[in-house]
């Protein structure tokens, strides 16, 4: 059998061209792919015309996801033009490259590579891509600018594969040592060969990379024997298999654009139009730009070729490549202006392009699940999107609610499709979110990850929050997954996680912790679970927090600092508020007697005290009023009095309007201060009276002044219109 | 006027302080060169960045950063757009264009010095206004520009801080620069711009209130952003090398500064400018002034003639104190106290940088 090593660069277009004209002439009956041998099944899809790449192949251990690997391919690359020519001809595919079941618990720690040329790294390199380590030497950072000035003129595209075979058989002369990973791989390759000749091929044609072409060369020379033996005794593991979307920017490597990197769409348009490929590249950004509202005309676009064709000979190439290309747009089109080369490395360099797969595909059922829950969510075209997309949601539309309920779900699994902005915090009784949408395509690992967690998102996110809740002592996580179940609508977990945040209350020091715990569990009484399975235990826990917190107030607001004390602050005023919902009397009785333990305790933080003076007082508590001569009294600090009064004052400036002897107790303490503490206190007074609205601050200010001129309080009130009016209020609160 | 004998002038044009380099790349330069070129593009970027010839000819590197950005340059001086070289003051935007002149065109003296008050005659031409008068508008009476100039000997000409030159000025290099024409409508006649005629502009971009190119100007430039140095050990060589260059034409001892010295000085120039310490670890506050590479190169000098003319010979602390607390406070009341502050968390705290903490307080 006649077997033509087409020694190719990964992700090359050049290769791709030379590829596709050898198969022309070639015409084998038989092509041979570095691919793994147990994706083959595969293939039967890669004619489906509703896979477009990029796509990649997933091959992965459905017991261990951790063990998976992706093949991508990009409509340039040689090996997808390979398996389409094969395809479109009715010429046998085979992959023949070690299964994939073998490479994904092959141990690569065991090296027996000697000491070779060069650093490990630099082999590595030279490993994956020889052809751009070549072009490298040669002085071409980019290694299809140096493939089009070395095989470009080549008239003969099978002498092109004898050139790199000569170049692989002296490059692989100077690294004597070669992992046993890519022995076994290249034995497993001669081995298929071999069977491919048995079975009665005469002329094979077979793709792989350039760095194997000698090893394969010696398919005749090399034992069977030998090969069989390296091969004996592999680990292996079951995989399965599937096609995945995948994208230029993931084509592009991890970390974006890099010299001698593959550049995607500046490989897209050289396979597509080499001959042009400067010109059309340059019009291309110029456009761009335009499109964006920045200046780039014609002209420079122009400029910005001669540039390159320039800088290329400078540099002694005979074309510009993707770095001329890069410099002559930065200094022409973009002006020296950073931002317009990022627009441009964005969509021309890296590219935006985005693949798809089918649905007839065999997909996990979880991924089935996801699909059907995108459509019924109406979020279809946002999973398709490839730029971010801004959806706000409506929670009283029940799509949009199903929508909230997918993005919490797949934010439960760890799939972090939607980024709810910030400012958007909510509460379960407010109605609208905002969210920013971007798919990732390593998104379809992580849904086949999650897969074994249950077949449906639901199922799935449930069960991930009742085992991660049986793990977690965490109060404060497991109080975020409260909420997010809440926002999930995931009833399951519900329980479990009740109990252990039980657990984790008991032994809890920390007051704000547990006021933190409370509220998830109040919004859940106030609108309820779905279906009320839970109600019992959330009101037995809450019963026992409530009493928690308001034991731990006094305590926690002793000795402290001020930051702290700001903390202590809004949590009890959290608290107050989540128990004014509840309306309960124990509850409220609990709350009262801390408060007012809180207020007289002289240990306590001054800003603390005021807030607990004020509850007790809006409460209804008269003795609070009394307080406040004692707080602003002259022998009282001023700025322990300071921080009273912002506790005190906090929220609505109604009180100091139409409490008279409020006002002129804070009046009477204001003109005794000193000049200098005056100017020392302004901050915090500023503080304090600023949260108030405009309007109030105005009647202040009107009050200040009356006071000083009429040195009286307000208008007189008509009894008989106050009268008509008290009828008209007792209506409208429902006690008449 | 009267000639000044080579040796007594304070600073020499390029072309002349390098004139035994600039003759032997020529000799040695086989490659093609564009029309009324000196050197083929690839000899002046060796001349730029320096290199060992053939001849073992050795060429002073001029230009310590990043190779690609001069290739950037020289490319666009043969393409027929002009070059605008931007950054912020003391990034070598001046120094390059000089150099890019003298390998160019052999000469760095066709210069336009960029002001508020630039009239249009020092772009275009003027009269003579007593041959005017006598015999009518005629060639003789025209007293032509630098740009004038070189674009009848196919030359590089130097416009420094375009961005200062009041908008309707800068425009009249439009028609220059796409028509390769200046227009004398008084005489019936244009001039027009021989091969190798290009203009090499330099503008600043930290200052503000300056003139921004029209787009239509802009768009006639390729731009090259200068960088301010990369690392620390480059910063150095550039001020080292700078140092002795200066210090042979003042006939200061170069041994007067030391590398350790150079060193102090470009670290605290670094650490000031980026606003953290070189091991990242401390936040500081960043003064007004630029300190860039060159107002370090100033310092060193200034230390280095107060050691000779006055000290020991060698630079010590005291003697960069001076013009070190001069170069970084700018603003007497913003630089003053990041200045203070750097001093009392930095220096004071740094091993065997007391005696410069106590010789920069001394002043204060």
């Amino acid at each position: 059998m006649d077997c033509h090593l087409l020694g190719i660069r990964h992700h090359g277009p050049g290769s791709s061209k030379s590829v596709r004209a050898a198969l022309k002439t070639l015409r084998p009956d038989v092509i041979l792919i570095e691919s793994p041998f147990d994706a083959e099944p595969l293939l039967a899809f890669a004619g489906d015309p509703g896979l477009v790449p990029p796509v990649a192949m997933l091959v992965y251990d459905p017991k261990d996801f951790s063990r998976a690997s992706y093949y991508p391919f990009a409509e340039f690359s040689p090996e997808w033009q390979a398996i389409r020519f094969g395809l479109k001809n009715g010429i046998p595919v085979w992959f023949i490259d070690l299964p994939a079941a073998n490479g994904l618990v092959f141990d690569k720690n065991i090296s027996d590579r000697g000491p070779g040329l060069f650093t490990d790294e630099r082999q590595e390199h030279m490993q994956r891509d020889p052809i751009g380590e070549i072009a490298l030497l040669a002085g071409y950072t980019d290694g299809e600018s140096w493939w089009d000035v070395t095989f470009e003129q080549e008239e003969n595209e099978l002498a092109v594969f004898g050139g790199i075979a000569e170049m692989m058989d002296a490059l692989r002369g100077d690294f004597p040592s070669i992992d046993r990973h890519t022995l076994v791989r290249e034995a497993f390759m001669r081995e298929r060969i071999r069977q491919a000749e048995k079975i009665g091929f005469k002329n094979a044609a077979l793709v792989c990379g350039a760095w194997h072409v000698p090893a394969l060369q010696s398919w005749q020379t090399t034992p069977s024997s030998r090969d069989r033996a390296l091969l004996r005794g592999l680990a292996k593991t079951k995989i399965q298999t599937t096609w995945a979307p995948w994208t230029h920017e993931r084509l592009a490597g991890h970390t974006g654009y890099r010299a001698g990197v593959i550049a995607p769409a500046w490989y897209e348009l050289l396979f597509k139009n080499r001959k042009f490929a400067v010109a059309r590249w340059m019009s291309r950004a110029a456009r761009l730009l335009r499109k964006k509202d920045f200046n780039a005309s014609s002209a420079s676009a122009i400029d910005a070729v001669v540039l390159a064709e320039n800088l290329a000979a400078l540099r002694g190439r005979k074309a510009p490549g993707m770095d001329e290309l890069r410099e002559a747009a930065w200094s022409t089109l973009c002006e020296g202006n950073p931002e317009k080369l990022e627009l441009i490395e964005e969509n021309l360099i890296v590219g935006l392009a985005w693949g798809k797969v089918p649905p007839h595909i065999p997909q996990v059922p979880l991924q089935r699940d996801l699909e059907s829950c995108i459509q019924s969510a109406r979020l279809s075209k946002e999973y398709r999107s490839i730029e971010p997309v801004d959806k706000n949601l409506d929670l009283r539309n029940p799509t949009n609610r199903l929508a909230s309920q997918l993005l919490h779900r797949l934010h439960i699994l760890q799939i972090p499709w939607g980024k709810q902005k910030k400012g958007s915090q909510f509460k379960t009784g407010s109605f609208s979110e905002h969210w920013k949408l971007k798919w990732l395509p390593d998104y379809s690992i992580r849904i086949i990850e999650a897969g074994m967690w249950g077949n449906t998102i639901a199922e799935a996110a449930s069960a991930w929050l009742i085992s991660r809740a049986r793990e977690s002592n965490d109060l404060a996580q497991l109080t975020s997954w409260l909420e997010e179940l809440l926002k999930a609508a995931l009833d399951e977990p519900l329980p479990v996680l009740l109990a252990r945040i039980q657990d984790q209350v008991a032994r809890a020091h920390d007051i704000l912790r547990l006021i933190e715990a409370l509220s998830p569990l109040v919004e859940i009484q106030r609108y309820g679970d779905n279906r009320r399975t839970a109600q019992a235990s959330v009101e037995q826990l809450t019963g026992e927090l409530v009493p928690r917190i308001c034991i731990g107030l006094t305590p926690a607001s002793v000795n402290i600092s001020d930051e702290l004390a700001e903390a202590v602050f809004q949590g009890i005023l959290e608290m107050n508020r989540l128990l004014g919902i509840l309306d309960r009397e124990d509850f409220l009785e609990n709350l009262r007697e801390a408060l007012k333990a809180l207020s007289t305790n002289p240990h306590a933080h001054p800003l603390l005290q005021g807030a607990a003076t004020r509850l007790l007082f809006d409460k209804g508590e008269q003795g609070a009023a009394g307080s406040i001569h004692f707080h602003l009294s002259p022998a009282q600090p001023p700025a322990i009095a300071a921080r009273w009064l912002e506790g005190f004052l906090h929220g609505s400036g109604l009180l100091l309007l139409h409490f008279p002897p409020l006002w002129q107790a804070l009046d009477d303490w204001v003109d005794a201060l000193s000049m200098e503490n005056l100017t020392a206190l302004l901050p915090i007074l500023r503080r304090t009276f600023s949260r108030y609205s405009g309007a109030e601050r105005n009647k202040m200010l009107a009050l200040a002044r009356g006071q000083t001129q009429q040195g009286k309080l307000g208008p007189e009130i008509d009894e008989e219109r106050a009268r008509r009016m008290e009828a008209f209020l007792l209506d409208l609160i429902g006690k008449n | 006027m009267k000639k000044t004998s080579e040796q007594s002038i304070l600073r020499p044009n390029a072309e002349t302080a390098f004139s035994a380099e600039l003759e032997s790349l020529s000799k040695m330069d086989e490659r093609p060169r564009p029309a009324n070129w000196k050197l083929s593009p690839w000899a002046v970027l060796t001349y730029l960045l320096g290199g060992t010839l053939k001849d073992k000819t050795v060429i002073s590197p001029k230009y310590y950063g990043p190779r690609r950005l001069m290739e950037i340059a020289v490319a666009t001086l043969a393409t027929d757009r002009a070059l605008l070289l931007i950054g912020i003051p003391g990034t070598a935007k001046t120094w390059v264009s000089e150099h890019l002149a003298a390998a160019v065109s052999g000469d760095s003296s066709l210069l336009v010095q960029g002001t508020a008050g630039l009239s249009e005659e020092a772009l275009r031409y003027g009269w003579n206004y007593a041959r005017l008068l006598a015999e009518g508008p005629s060639e003789k009476a025209l007293v032509p520009s630098p740009v004038m100039r070189a674009m009848e000997d196919g030359k590089i000409t130097r416009i420094e801080e375009l961005t200062r030159i009041p908008s309707d000025i800068q425009d009249s290099l439009i028609t220059i620069l796409s028509e390769k024409v200046l227009p004398v409508p008084e005489l019936n006649t244009e001039i027009k711009a021989r091969k190798g005629f290009n203009i090499i502009a330099t503008a600043n971009s930290r200052d503000r209130g300056v003139n921004e190119l029209s787009s239509a100007l802009r768009r006639r430039f390729n731009t090259v952003v200068m960088p301010l140095p990369a690392t620390l050990e480059e910063e150095v060589r550039i001020v080292q090398a700078r140092v002795e260059q200066i210090g042979q034409a003042l006939e200061l001892p170069a041994a007067a500064a030391p590398l350790e010295e150079i060193r102090r000085l470009v670290t605290i120039f670094r650490e000031l400018r980026s606003g953290k310490t070189e091991d990242g670890k401390q936040k500081l506050k960043s003064p007004s002034s630029t300190l860039s590479a060159a107002e370090a190169i100033s310092v060193i000098q200034s230390g280095q003639s107060l050691a000779t003319h006055f000290g020991n010979g060698v630079i010590q602390a005291g003697d960069l104190a001076a013009s070190l607390s001069g170069a970084v406070v700018k603003d007497p009341n913003q630089d003053q106290t990041a200045w203070l502050e750097y001093l009392e968390t930095v220096v004071k705290e740094r091993d065997g940088w007391k005696d410069l903490y106590k010789a920069c307080k001394d002043l204060l």
